[in-house]
Parts: C-alpha cells; structure tokens; sequence
C-alpha cells in the first residue's frame, strides 16, 4: 500500500468522528489506498469497492454524480469523486458536516494527481469471484465485531 | 434566520405543574420558537414542551440542554420542526410527560435551527416567486404536468421556482420497489432508486454496518436524495433546488 496514500487519508481523522477512509479506482473499484481499522480486511474492501464505483453511476446527470453521502444508523460513508479514484470515508453520523466537507476537498486536493500516478502503476486487477456475491463468503466478523451472517438475516 | 420564525408564542407554565426549587416561572410574550429553543438549550433544561397553534398540536423534547424530540401532527423530528418554526402564532406549556419511542432529533441544535430556517427561507422565497409569477400571467404559469397520483407529504407539494420545474421530481416505492406515488418524469429515478436500496444494503452489510436510512448524490446543481422511512417504504427527491431536497435531507440527518 503506498505510504504517501496512507498518511494524506489519516490526515482526515483530524476530524473527530473520522472512523477511517480509503480510495478506490473509478471503472473498477480496486481498493488504491486504506486507513482503516484492520477488521475491515481487504476481502470486504474488495466487495465493496466495485458497489461504490457503481453507485457513483446510478444518477445519470451531466456534470456526473460528484459526490455520495449514506447514511447507515449511527455512522455514515461519504465518496468523493477525484478522477481516476474516489475517495471514502467512514465516519460518524453526529460529525461536523462542514469540518468533513474541507477535510475531504484538502485530500482530494492533495491527492488528485497522485492517485492519477498510483492508479497508473498498479494494474487494474479483478476482484476475486468468491468475493462477488455477497453474503455467500468473506469473514465472519466485520467492522465493530458484528457478524455478518446476523446483519443479513435482520 | 427566516423572518417566518418570528411568531408570536405565549409562554406559561402549566397549572399544577412540579417546579423546581429555583427559579422563576415566566409569562412570556412575543417569544418565537426558535427564541424558546435557544433558550432551553443553553440553560440546559431536560423537560416536554407542548405547542398549541390554533387547532395544531406539537411537542419539543428537551434533554440536558439537546433538543432530542419533535413532533408537528404527523411529522416527527427534523421535519417536525420545520412545521413548528412554521406556525404564526400559539402558546406553550411545560408538561411532565416525555415522548415515547428513541429521540427523533440528532445533531447539534444550532445546525438544525440554522437548517429550518433556512428551509423555511427558502419555502417563502419559492412561494413569493410562484405567486408573483401566477399574477402576472396565470396562462403563462406552465406547470409541469404531475402525474401525482395521492399527495400528502409537504415534499410531494414542493413549489420550485419556474426555472426549476423541470427538474424536480419525486417518487415514492414500497419496498417491493412498485410506485406509491410519484411527481414528474420519476421512471429513472424510480430505477435508480430502487437499485441504490439493493446496492447500499450489501455496502452497509459488507462494513459491519446498521440499516442503510438514506443518501445524497451531489452532480452539479443537481440534488438527489433517498430516505428510507420507518414503514421500508422509499422516498426519493430530485431537483436542481437544494430548498426542495432540504426536508428529505433532514430525515436522515444531513
């Protein structure tokens, strides 16, 4: 993982309630960069990137979607549009918007054209297909120590 | 904040009411909603306002100084507000009763004071611009054909400014995803919708995440936004106006 990617995302956890973020190539949704907490494994990041690639694509509008905001109960992920990647983060439901907002566009500002530069370098490889379809393997225990297998059946 | 919020509100205790040791009970005049807020916010309180506005009831529940409870009618939380900062005039009173059920506002109150008002600003401009509009020429007034099936919420009844019209549209699905009811040209916007539930739900699954309640996509001036309601049904809003997405946005607390 390219250790100038890592520390410009950690940067975004100046804002209290920043639980992580990560980058993903646009097109594909290959996982570029992570500043994650480790139960979140790369495995889950690999179902989840190519679902966010294509969220991003969902509302056909010109300019396209530049921006994403979910909320999930207590917590919420936002994306950000850069280019070549997208930027998201993992974050609190009760985080100042405003303080996101700029931690985020200085980022996207920082990383631009470096993740041009990454993205460029690391060939776009193909998510592994015991990982496509969800539910039907990954780990047990995600994200906060829940189980997958509960969520799904809720 | 919105020259709407400046109502006319009574304040007095309730009869009989359990007061505390300190402090004195005030019959007030002149006071807005947003004024009484403020205040129970800043003195910390941790009590039940009623509000009575003409034939309207609403509740505002404070606790240690947070605003954490609204209801306006059928409305609850963020859109409750908005409602009660809406109304001219009334008079409230502390009751001892809390609102059943989880607190329905979230957030710090000064953001969601500065959103109603804002809300409310923008609702007024809307309404100023389509009735000097109306007056000017009603045959030029070109509305947009609704394929409005059943209105009953406010966002239903949005009023965008002329230029907008076009693009404002909104749907509601079951979660089956079949249309409940629908304003404008809402058949991508049904898809979309529906899609977004699928996908989101397998995002919020993957990351150990709790049910996904909604989003906001952001494309130029273009505002779309998904609230998942209590029931599962779905409600989706476009429009090129941030005022008409505004109390969809505050369901799901953005």
């Amino acid at each position: 993982m390219d250790q100038t990617l890592v520390e410009t995302l950690h940067t975004l956890r100046d804002i209290k309630g920043v639980q992580g973020s990560f980058i993903v190539r646009a097109g594909t949704g290959q996982v570029l960069g992570r500043d994650l907490p480790t139960v979140l494994d790369d495995a889950t990041l690999a179902q989840v990137g190519p679902r966010i690639d294509r969220m991003l694509n969902v509302v056909e509008s010109q300019p396209p979607t530049e921006s994403l905001a979910m909320c999930f109960g207590d917590q919420r992920l936002d994306v950000r549009r850069m280019g070549f990647g997208h930027l998201c983060v993992l974050a609190e439901a009760t985080i100042s918007q405003p303080a996101l907002r700029m931690a985020i566009k200085l980022v996207c500002r920082k990383l631009e054209g470096y993740v041009a530069s990454v993205a460029q370098a690391q060939p776009a490889s193909v998510v592994p297909e015991t990982n496509v379809a969800a539910g039907t393997s990954g780990p047990r225990y995600q994200f906060r120590g829940l189980r997958t297998d509960k969520l799904e059946s809720r | 904040m919105a020259s709407d919020t400046k109502a006319r509100i009574v304040v007095h205790p309730e009869q009989g009411e359990t007061r505390t040791a300190e402090g004195f009970d005030a019959r007030l005049k002149g006071v807005t909603l947003a004024d009484l807020i403020q205040m129970k916010c800043l003195s910390g309180a941790t009590e039940c306002v009623r509000i009575k506005s003409a034939d309207k009831i609403g509740m505002l529940q404070f606790a240690s100084g947070n605003l954490t409870h609204a209801v306006a009618g059928d409305l609850a939380g963020g859109p409750a507000v908005i409602e009660l900062l809406n109304w001219k005039t009334g008079a409230c009173e502390p009751v001892g009763t809390a609102l059943p059920g989880d607190a329905s506002v979230r957030g710090p109150w000064q953001s969601l004071l500065l959103a109603a008002a804002t809300a409310l600003d923008e609702r007024a401009r809307f309404q100023q611009q389509n009735a000097s509009s109306a007056s000017r020429s009603a045959s030029r007034e070109g509305r947009v054909a609704l394929q409005e099936k059943e209105t009953s919420t406010a966002i239903f009844n949005v009023q965008s400014p002329p230029a907008a019209r076009s693009a404002a549209c909104a749907v509601k699905l079951d979660s089956a995803g079949r249309v409940l009811k629908a304003k404008g040209e809402v058949d991508d916007l049904a898809a979309a919708t529906a899609y977004v539930l699928h996908v989101a739900e397998h995002i919020g699954t993957s990351l150990g995440l709790d049910a996904f309640k909604g989003c906001e996509f952001r494309a130029g001036e273009l505002r779309t936004v998904v609230v998942v309601e209590a029931n599962g049904e779905v409600l989706a809003v476009q429009s090129n106006q941030e005022a008409d997405v505004a109390e969809a946005k505050m369901r799901i607390g953005f």
